[in-house]
């Protein structure tokens, strides 16, 4: 059951977000999520401060707030029902949580894009192109006949840098590679793994 | 097969029984042609030749490193152009050697001709050589980002030996499901074509 945790000030905040209807809610959620990508224009801020009655500064911990819900339940994948329950537990009318977790849910996937970008990237496998070569004679010995496959793999290392390798095998190791590698694929179907992936939600 | 004349001048030289007896030379080519051994540890050839054993000839030291050196040079070449025992006969032939030291060598030559050949094609330049691969599969749960992943993940390295280099090097990468099935097809694809020409 995952939940939002707000904090004593953020709780204050939520109340003060009552005395206001759903439609201004749903401004306030609007500005929010421009707000994530381009920082508020202070004069616009003090102007739509001025049009509620309320001093700026109290508009802009709205608006922050607003903005760490999105990007909160976008770091939790949080659910509709999780986010409603989290916003109400401290407070927040019905009709404006539903605003809000509307704006949630439709920025949800853009922001989660977002923060994958920021994952942990090792260097990950795109493609391989493989020949088949037979070692006729080199420099130093003639008269050959060695099968060889060279593998051309090509990897991304996530920050769009493209690397490629190439790299060579005879036919034993070849072999051995394709018998292992099928063996890993075959463990994800083990009863082990499948117990796993059920349980860890 | 070109020999140069310092060398073809000292395998005359050891051509000669009184020179160098039959006995001497057998000693003297079973040490060379044992030089080739396998080094267990890595796998590799390491031809070595105990200096201390050629103290016990009875040929003087700068003659006997010439023939020595001479000896390398032709087994090189021999097993380079990949000789027959016929052919090796006919080439000691010309040069001079006796039936009984020409017998006694194809003997050795024979034996450790593959090996030599082993050896020499580790000198050449080739791409990085696949030798093991070691794989891992992972769960990725969650990160300081982004929570409920949830994704499998595999974790491949790829053992390689370079030319030139006894430590063997890694390559490492990952992969997902998917990938990993492509990858593994690809590789059957490629097995199943050397299988293919094997049998033409």
């Amino acid at each position: 059951m995952v939940q939002l945790h707000f904090n004593d000030r953020q709780k204050e905040t939520i109340i003060f977000l009552n005395s206001f209807d759903d439609s201004i809610i749903g401004e306030f959620c609007r500005i929010s999520t421009e707000s994530i990508h381009k920082e508020i224009n202070s004069k616009t801020l003090n102007n739509a401060a001025a049009k509620l009655n309320i001093p700026p500064m109290q508009l802009k911990e709205m608006l922050d707030l607003i903005a760490w819900i999105i990007i909160e339940g976008a770091r939790l994948s949080i659910n509709e029902k999780e986010l409603q329950e989290s916003m109400i537990i401290v407070g927040l009318k019905n009709e404006l949580a539903n605003v809000i977790v509307a704006s949630v849910m439709n920025n949800m996937h853009l922001l989660q894009n977002y923060m994958s970008n920021m994952r942990i990237n090792t260097l990950s496998y795109n493609n391989l192109e493989w020949r088949l070569d037979v070692k006729l004679a080199t420099r130093s010995v003639l008269e050959l006949l060695e099968p060889e496959v060279i593998l051309k793999f090509d990897f991304d290392d996530g920050k769009n840098k493209k690397e490629v390798k190439i790299l060579q095998t005879d036919v034993v190791n070849l072999n051995n590679l394709t018998n292992n590698l099928e063996e890993a694929l075959n463990e994800i179907k083990s009863n082990h793994c499948r117990r796993v992936f059920r349980n860890i939600v | 097969m070109e020999i140069n004349s310092k060398s073809v001048a000292a395998l005359k030289y050891a051509a000669n029984d009184e020179n160098l007896s039959t006995q001497s030379f057998e000693a003297l080519i079973k040490l060379i042609f044992d030089s080739f051994i396998v080094d267990l540890k890595v796998g590799k050839l390491v031809p070595k030749l105990e200096t201390k054993n050629l103290d016990t000839f009875d040929v003087p030291k700068v003659e006997l490193k010439e023939i020595s050196a001479s000896f390398y040079t032709l087994i090189a070449e021999f097993a380079r152009h990949n000789f027959d025992t016929v052919s090796v006969s006919t080439f000691l032939e010309d040069t001079g050697f006796s039936n009984e030291k020409i017998n006694i060598f194809s003997q050795f030559y024979l034996e450790k001709r593959e090996i030599i050949r082993l050896f020499l094609s580790s000198t050449t330049a080739s791409f990085p050589h696949v030798v093991d691969v070691n794989w891992r599969l992972d769960y990725i749960v969650k990160e300081n980002n982004l929570e409920r992943i949830n994704e499998p993940v595999y974790l491949i390295e790829l053992k390689v030996e370079k030319s030139g280099e006894t430590e063997l090097s890694k390559v490492q990468f990952s992969c997902t499901v998917e990938q990993l099935q492509d990858l593994v097809f690809k590789l059957k694809e490629a097995s199943k074509s050397v299988e293919r020409l094997a049998q033409i």
